[in-house]
């Protein structure tokens, strides 16, 4: 259950709709936003989705980078949640 | 928020979250801003230059603004330090800017300190020279730059006719030099830093270079963040930060190191583990009185330091001993033995190198990468200056003697003096020089780069009538020794001057003058040819060379003589007086190998090694001497050849040194040892470091080490004020205690810096026989709180 | 060798800044207007001056090693307990050495205040050295250009030691992207070479 923290830095003018449309994606979600970062949590089932996810917010328009601080990864099978 | 029936998912997007928020710091730091005076270096240039400090022999890089030293960094291209240095060499650059700094001639009238003109300094210390030429001495320094050195070799030697020039090397690497010169037949080591690189043992025998040669340390300590197994066996009186990394501190009494490098030989030899083909090939034996011995004699002289014997009196156990059996023993193992001034400053200290050779000779670890007795030198050119150019009451340059004809005569020639102008009568070391300046068998004293009244040991003895006699002072703060001086001259310091310093391996290296001296400071090689020159136009016989012509006269590269007495030609830009003297001493250095470049080649340098032999055209160093394939005078097919042994048989000696006690050793009365030495904060008698704000502020006064037992039996703690008095003089210092020293038991540590408690005053000037080196880690004191 | 690798860094440089607005949908000419524009320049917050200052006072000069601002005891061990990873403790800040390989802290570092068993206040040293200001901005080649660092990478090999959120007490120097780690992708410095010859 790949857990990944994100600072994604967004054109001065776009940060509201950036907000919106991470908002809009499943397994993702802002939590905070300072000035031109967003700080976003995504939560996946598995890394393939993660992976996918990310690049999905790379693409949004008014994204200027998309950067990943925090990675949590375990093995499927010994998660008991 | 957080609540208490959180779930293991939402901890961990927590974590994400609140990771993520802390990396991005504070976002209201927009861009293009100003701030504040903030500058930038359009204006900076940055050049190299040896650090003025230790002899270790950093590679610094001087940042110059406006005509001032602004900063300092690492010389990365330097293989010595790689860009790394230590407090010492990070904040040097300060040392050129203390407030009271000597601007202007001073000459003692009435008691009082009167600024004179150099005019008039020159011709008074001309004139007194002049007047008494065979009772007049000059008491140079390890930090002299070669030039310097060779300027006072002429002036005294060429012109007085005299031998009384001693270093203050004499106080710290003598010992070392002997021992050099007795078991190879030449001085200087032989191993090079590279060794450290190498080796995965390092035995320190009475030696902190965690704080004394920080840099070399920590080449070798930082080995282990690459993973390298290497081992550090600390061998000594006291624990210091040296220790605090060591893989063993062994804890020996004070002068038994003779006893336990004659134990490891007999261990050597008992177990048959020395390297026979190695000694066989290399080496043989001598008694103590100099007459040859076989092996079996030799081993019999050892039967007195078995393990079992030496552990009765040296403080190590049996076990420790054998350890470091078990380490010499290991042919695979390869061991770098490393000392400085626990070794030097030593009544036997001749002896103890000499036993340290032993060692590494018997098991064969000497002439092998890795392998080899390096021994440390503490002032940045005691080698370079002191040791190759000769500057000893018995020595000439180049490893020459006033004894020899045929020597005196080659540096007769070289400075086309009248022949038979050397004496070859030796004049006297230092301690007897300032005994005989205390008695008035000397009258009058030159004193260069160095501060003898606060160095030289017992004090009230030795410094008695120093102001009664003419004592010309060279240097660039008030110390302790400008305070009974009747002359002061103030000097150039360091990158105010062009200089040339040689370090521990043998490094050459060179700077250029970078700024100029304050006020009236001139070099300490102009004043001597302006004296020179004085004495030579008043008509002094002794400064006229076999022509009639001015004995100390520099020329330039067409043979044109330079007007180097006067001070506008030697200051200009057009001329290089460092660079025609080096060129001509160069001369002087091919006799025993110890062959230097030309001045230009080292401009271009980090240093070069010597020998430095022109190959293939190109300037070659030799990383290790006596080495095949590294030193060119070694014989194809040799391996390793002692070519300077004074027999011609390229071995080295193996003399059986034995173990003596020290003339002064605690009693009822007196019931401690005394030693004393250095911090990492400051440089010797703190003159420099003391005027350094950061290194002040860090170290600001001398203290006394006592061991926690000691202290708290006598009912001390730390801070308490402490007296202590030996049969020479007594001081009172603040105790220290579990701080970066911790003596043994029946110790104590001073460090000398404090020019406001001079140790010297209660330490002991009894001395090597052989070297003459003094011995300032052992004499007896009593210690007293102060209630 | 030294120039075709600046040559190189330079074109990289360039290649990155060029990449950055391919990666931005708006023009550059907006990007750069939104940086630049307005009447006034905005001043330096007070906390980064007030950094920079206490930087200056435990250096001799820019790029010395600072002094050691607080206790200590006798043994170097103790020092990477919290400067080796950083931390923070009680309201104080331990930034992360820049250079951990090198155990010998003592070498370099000395204590900003006397040893404690010094109860005596000597004189201090009077000396009238004029140390190397701390720069402004690194030059940049072109007014988008990622600013060069105005001063030497060895021996601050790691960037978040200064240029992280928090340092030396007070929230320290930090830059527009703190959240981007890998510095010398785009930042290369002014000073590789002290050599002026």
């Amino acid at each position: 259950m790949p857990v990944t923290g994100l600072v994604i830095q967004a054109e001065r003018d776009c940060v509201n709709s950036v907000t919106t449309k991470i908002e809009d994606l499943e397994n993702a979600e802002v939590t905070d936003v300072e000035q031109q970062k967003i700080i976003a949590v995504t939560a996946t089932e598995d890394p393939g989705e993660d992976k996918y996810l990310i690049a999905a917010i790379q693409s949004i328009e008014g994204v200027v980078c998309v950067n990943a601080i925090y990675h949590n990864f375990e093995d499927m099978e010994a998660i008991d949640d | 928020m957080i609540s208490k029936a959180i779930n293991r998912r939402d901890f961990i997007k927590q974590a994400a979250r609140m990771a993520a928020l802390a990396s991005i710091g504070p976002t209201t730091y927009a861009l293009g801003q100003e701030g504040p005076n903030l500058k930038n270096y359009d204006d900076l240039t940055w050049q190299k230059a040896p650090c003025r400090f230790c002899g270790t022999g950093c590679g610094v890089m001087v940042g110059l603004k406006n005509g001032r030293v602004v900063a300092i960094q690492g010389d990365q291209q330097n293989p010595v330090n790689q860009g790394m240095l230590c407090a010492k060499g990070y904040h040097v650059g300060a040392a050129l800017y203390g407030k009271d700094r000597l601007t202007d001639p001073l000459i003692r009238k009435n008691g009082k300190y009167v600024k004179a003109s150099w005019d008039e300094a020159i011709d008074l210390i001309a004139k007194k020279v002049m007047k008494d030429p065979e009772k007049f001495s000059i008491y140079g320094s390890g930090q002299w730059t070669i030039p310097e050195g060779y300027t006072a070799m002429k002036f005294l030697k060429g012109g007085l006719k005299s031998n009384h020039i001693d270093p203050n090397a004499r106080l710290c690497m003598a010992s070392a030099v002997v021992g050099f010169i007795t078991t190879f037949g030449v001085d200087e080591p032989s191993g090079c830093y590279d060794d450290l690189d190498v080796c995965d043992t390092v035995i320190t025998w009475g030696n902190n270079w965690a704080e004394m040669h920080p840099i070399l340390y920590s080449r070798y300590m930082n080995r282990r963040n690459k993973g390298d197994k290497i081992t550090l066996i600390d061998l000594g009186t006291r624990r210091t930060r040296s220790s605090s990394e060591a893989n063993h501190y062994l804890e020996f009494i004070p002068q038994t190191d003779l006893a336990i490098a004659n134990c490891i030989c007999q261990q050597l030899l008992e177990r048959g583990t020395y390297d026979k083909a190695f000694v066989e090939k290399n080496a043989r034996f001598k008694g103590n009185d100099g007459k040859d011995i076989t092996l079996d004699q030799y081993k019999a002289f050892l039967a007195d330091y078995t393990p079992e014997k030496v552990a009765e009196y040296s403080g190590l156990s049996k076990e420790q001993l054998m350890l470091l059996g078990d380490l010499f023993s290991d042919p695979n193992r390869k061991i770098v033995s490393l000392w400085c001034m626990g070794m030097n400053q030593h009544t036997r200290g001749t002896w103890i190198n000499n036993l340290v050779y032993n060692v590494h000779l018997l098991s064969g670890k000497i002439g092998k990468p890795g392998s080899t007795p390096f021994s440390l030198t503490g002032q940045p050119s005691a080698c370079g200056t002191c040791r190759e150019v000769g500057t000893l009451a018995h020595a000439l340059p180049g490893g020459r003697v006033v004894k020899n004809g045929e020597h005196r005569k080659q540096v007769e020639d070289l400075w086309k003096c009248v022949p038979g102008t050397i004496n070859p009568k030796p004049g006297f070391h230092t301690m007897a020089m300032f005994q005989a300046l205390a008695k008035g068998d000397l009258t009058g004293m030159w004193v260069q780069v160095t501060n003898p009244a606060h160095t030289i040991p017992n004090l009230h003895a030795n410094l008695k009538n120093a102001k009664d006699r003419f004592l010309v002072v060279s240097d660039v703060y008030p110390t302790e020794t400008t305070r009974v001086a009747s002359v002061i001259l103030p000097s150039a310091m360091w990158v105010e001057k062009n200089g040339v310093y040689g370090n521990t391996e043998r490094r050459t290296q060179q700077w250029f003058k970078m700024v100029d001296p304050p006020g009236n400071a001139r070099d300490d090689v102009w004043q001597m040819i302006a004296v020179a020159h004085r004495m030579y136009e008043l008509g002094f016989e002794g400064m006229k060379d076999r022509h009639g012509k001015f004995l100390l006269t520099v020329r330039d590269d067409n043979g044109k003589e330079i007007e180097a007495w006067k001070w506008e030609v030697f200051n200009s830009d057009k001329v290089n007086i460092d660079r025609q003297l080096f060129n001509e001493y160069r001369n002087l250095t091919l006799l025993k190998h110890k062959d230097i470049a030309p001045y230009d080649v080292y401009t271009k340098e980090r240093g070069l090694r010597w020998p430095v032999v022109k190959t293939n055209g190109q300037w070659k160093e030799t990383p290790r001497r006596f080495v095949e394939g590294e030193d060119p005078y070694v014989h194809d097919g040799k391996e390793v050849q002692f070519y300077m042994a004074k027999a011609g048989d390229d071995k080295a000696l193996i003399w059986a040194r034995p173990y003596e006690a020290p003339p002064e050793i605690p009693d009822a009365t007196y019931p401690f040892w005394l030693c004393t030495g250095r911090v990492v904060e400051h440089w010797h008698s703190g003159t420099m470091t003391g005027r350094i704000k950061e290194l002040q502020r860090a170290m600001p006064a001398a203290y006394v080490e006592l061991h926690p037992k000691d202290a708290s039996e006598m009912g001390v703690s730390d801070g308490q004020l402490v007296k202590i008095t030996s049969r020479r003089g007594t001081i009172k210092l603040p105790a220290s205690i579990r701080g970066r020293g911790i003596p043994q038991r029946g110790l104590i540590f001073v460090p000398f810096f404090d020019e406001t408690k001079l140790i010297n005053e209660v330490t002991l000037d009894e001395y090597c026989p052989m070297s003459k080196e003094p011995d300032y880690k052992k004499c007896a004191v009593k210690v007293e709180p102060v209630v | 060798m030294k120039s075709t690798l600046k040559y190189i860094f330079s074109f990289a440089v360039l290649l990155g800044t060029i990449a950055l607005f391919l990666s931005t949908p708006e023009p550059a000419v907006i990007h750069a207007q939104s940086h630049t524009q307005g009447p006034t320049k905005p001043k330096m917050p007070s906390f980064v001056i007030e950094g920079l200052e206490t930087r200056e006072s435990r250096r001799a000069y820019f790029t010395a090693p600072p002094v050691i601002p607080h206790e200590i005891g006798s043994s170097d061990r103790e020092c990477l307990n919290c400067h080796k990873n950083g931390i923070e403790f009680m309201g104080h800040f331990a930034n992360k050495t820049p250079h951990p390989h090198f155990k010998n802290c003592q070498q370099c570092h000395v204590k900003g205040t006397k040893p404690r068993f010094i109860k005596s206040e000597k004189k201090q040293a009077e000396n009238n050295w004029e140390g190397l200001e701390t720069p402004g901005k690194g030059t940049r080649q072109n007014p988008f250009a990622p600013p060069t660092l105005p001063h030497r990478v060895f021996m601050r090999e790691n960037c978040a030691t200064c240029h992280s959120a928090k340092f030396a007490g007070q929230p320290g120097l930090p830059g527009p992207h703190n959240e981007r780690t890998n510095c010398f992708q785009c930042h290369v410095t002014m000073h590789q070479n002290l050599d002026s010859k």
